[in-house]
């Protein structure tokens, strides 16, 4: 009950992109923000417009020596290639990108997004292409000091709720997602600290603690070197009391936060397969140790 | 079992199923051994039970979110499309898709229709009527236009050619995906860009028919005019297809409307920009070219006939062996349905 309740609030908190697999789970996306999204944009129209006038530059060399102008059918070649560059630069840049490396191009790679697709396999080309050759009417107006607006594509991410979809996207199925790549830790942020785990090993859990509770305590534990010790203390004294209740610690001595990191070290070692029956919670906490035949 | 018993344990088979993560997504499928295949649905398949177990367990934050990453890079891979075929796929797109699509395509009828008539009925006023072009077109141009083809024109060289090639591409192809592109604004303006310039090129070119430009228009014009013309009109159905999907979505939800609509009229717009840059070809090479009237008609004629005998006929031939291979399979289907019958 709680915890569809706390997934509830959480999905109307956040943009995250819900996908269900066959393997019954649901694995989330973040969405990409309109600005960041922006960002990229734009710093791929700069690009564009820099590889232009680079183009332009080696023309302007090329016809500047003099012996190959004479060349007439070679000149002809240099108009072609060009010409062709251009027209392959305008509309098939963020394409080439996005097919061969994954649903990147550089402002993309730059502003940590990747375009996927809603589905969550990977991008079909026909998906690409759809939704790059719809990029001209999300651009409208289609160039103000040589950048494009994008005006039809912002007002188009609003059009679906929080997916932040332009037209392309919504013509071609698919999402643009802040990538994320954590790392994996392998130890609790506490390990190592005797007295937590002498703390933790004190106390005496009663009621298995709410998955707000939970999670509270785990993001206290991984940031809280990061917040500055007067505010940590004043944090982690907001909470005392109940964590106090919850785990079993209302005689123990000790200063809030380090309650706290002893209360989340307790999550890393309490059995959870056998967190039904208290007795055996009882037992664990008597025996003092915190792995039981497992 | 406690988490941090659950994390230690697990970690070779996480590790491991990253390794290949990164194989994978490096591009080289090819190199991985059909072992490698197994043991990669595999490892998927646990790294599933095990962010379900996170999540129903509350592990920490940090370890849902690697599960997840792991769980949704792999997912990826596992169910991806099956597109990446090359030449045989390029085959299937141009032999079977293409010609089904543009023969069965409602809108390319209309669109092509919305271009000729009015294109012929402008060239017919604008021959017979100095006026009419004027409105249209402004005095101005009109004197513009008729003395920029007026002139004798010089002979082609053939690096002149590579480099009209070149240009012709960038411009017209250009503006044909343009004028798809628009057209997801409810459809409306891939049409206004398809009579505007129907009428518009129409008219002009009624007026140099009857004007001392006439002989160079008759050598220019009508070698790439009929896939040029053909063209624009596909380009226009394809995003006259994809907006009104939008405003009739016919009894689907419309951003459902919206994305089959548009895999249906991609493979119009890519024929489209195809036949752009042969006609970009011929523009600039038969185009200034010095030889009769007559030849530069029959090479115009060969590409209509290529035309019609490639959407037409063969196009008609394929959707025809598609609609029979349907109804087979519905009569087998409704047969096995009724076991008592059959």
């Amino acid at each position: 009950m709680q915890s569809a309740k706390a997934s509830r609030e959480r999905a109307v908190l956040d943009t995250d992109f819900e996908i269900p697999a066959p393997e019954f789970i649901l694995f989330r996306y973040p969405v990409a923000g309109p600005v960041s999204r922006l960002m990229a944009v734009l710093i791929d129209h700069a690009l564009i417009i820099g590889l232009t006038f680079l183009i332009f530059l080696i023309l302007f060399i090329v016809f500047s020596i003099s012996a190959l102008a004479a060349l007439e059918a070679l000149s002809g070649l240099v108009w072609f290639l060009l010409f062709f560059s251009l027209f392959l630069l305008n509309w098939f840049y963020f394409l080439f990108f996005e097919w061969f490396n994954r649903g990147r191009t550089p402002g993309k790679l730059a502003m940590g997004l990747r375009v996927v697709s809603v589905d969550g396999t990977s991008l079909s080309f026909m998906q690409l292409l759809v939704r790059n050759l719809v990029r001209p009417a999300d651009m409208f107006p289609m160039s103000v000091v040589m950048f494009p607006t994008y005006l039809v594509g912002g007002a188009a991410a609003f059009f679906r709720g929080r997916s932040f979809q332009r037209l392309g996207d919504l013509a071609a199925g698919t999402i643009v997602v802040r990538e994320q790549r954590p790392e994996l830790q392998l130890v609790a942020p506490t390990a190592g600290q005797e007295r937590i785990s002498e703390l933790s090993r004190a106390m005496n859990i009663r009621v298995y603690p709410s998955a707000a509770l939970t999670q509270g305590l785990n993001d206290f534990a991984a940031n809280h070197h990061r917040l500055n010790p007067a505010r940590a203390h004043e944090i982690a004294a907001a909470v005392e009391e109940p964590v106090r209740r919850y785990f079993g610690a209302r005689g123990l001595e000790c200063a809030p936060v380090e309650l706290l990191l002893a209360a989340h070290d307790v999550l890393y070692r309490i059995d959870r397969t056998e967190l039904s029956s208290s007795v055996s919670l009882r037992q664990m906490n008597a025996s003092g140790e915190g792995v039981r035949n497992s | 079992m406690t988490p941090a018993k659950f994390i230690q344990r697990r970690t070779p088979a996480w590790q491991a199923l990253e390794e290949l993560l990164e194989r994978l997504e490096s591009r080289s499928e090819a190199h991985l051994s059909p072992d490698d295949f197994l043991r990669f649905g595999r490892l998927y398949r646990a790294a599933c039970t095990d962010l379900s177990l996170s999540s129903a367990w509350r592990l920490p934050r940090h370890m849902q979110l690697y599960l997840e990453d792991l769980v949704s890079r792999s997912h990826a891979h596992l169910y991806a499309y099956q597109d990446r075929g090359g030449w045989q796929q390029i085959k299937d797109f141009f032999l079977d898709r293409v010609p089904r699509t543009v023969f069965r395509d409602g809108y390319v009828r209309i669109c092509v229709l919305a271009f000729y008539l009015p294109f012929f009925f402008s060239m017919f006023l604008g021959y017979h009527s100095k006026p009419f072009v004027i409105a249209l077109v402004g005095e101005a141009q009109m004197e513009y236009y008729v003395e920029m083809h007026s002139g004798e024109r010089e002979d082609q060289t053939a690096g002149g050619a590579i480099a009209g090639t070149g240009f012709y591409v960038w411009n017209n192809a250009g503006l044909a995906i343009l004028t798809f592109g628009v057209g997801i604004l409810g459809g409306v303006l891939s049409l206004v860009m398809v009579l505007f310039n129907s009428v518009f090129l129409g008219a002009i070119l009624g007026h140099l028919l009857n004007s001392p430009a006439a002989d160079n228009i008759l050598s220019w014009i009508p070698g790439h005019g009929p896939l040029e013309l053909t063209a624009i009109a596909f380009a226009g159905a394809a995003g006259l297809r994809v907006g009104f999907s939008f405003v009739a979505p016919g009894g689907r939800r419309r951003l459902r409307a919206l994305r089959e609509e548009a895999a249906e009229a991609v493979p119009v717009l890519i024929v489209a920009v195809v036949m752009l840059i042969a006609a970009a070809f011929l523009e600039a090479t038969l185009a200034p070219a010095q030889m009769p009237h007559s030849t530069k008609f029959m090479v115009g004629g060969v590409t209509l006939l290529l035309m019609i005998m490639y959407f037409g006929l063969y196009g008609g031939f394929r959707s025809y062996i598609q609609r029979r291979t349907e109804a087979l399979e519905l009569q087998t289907t409704r047969r096995s349905a009724r076991p008592g019958y059959s």
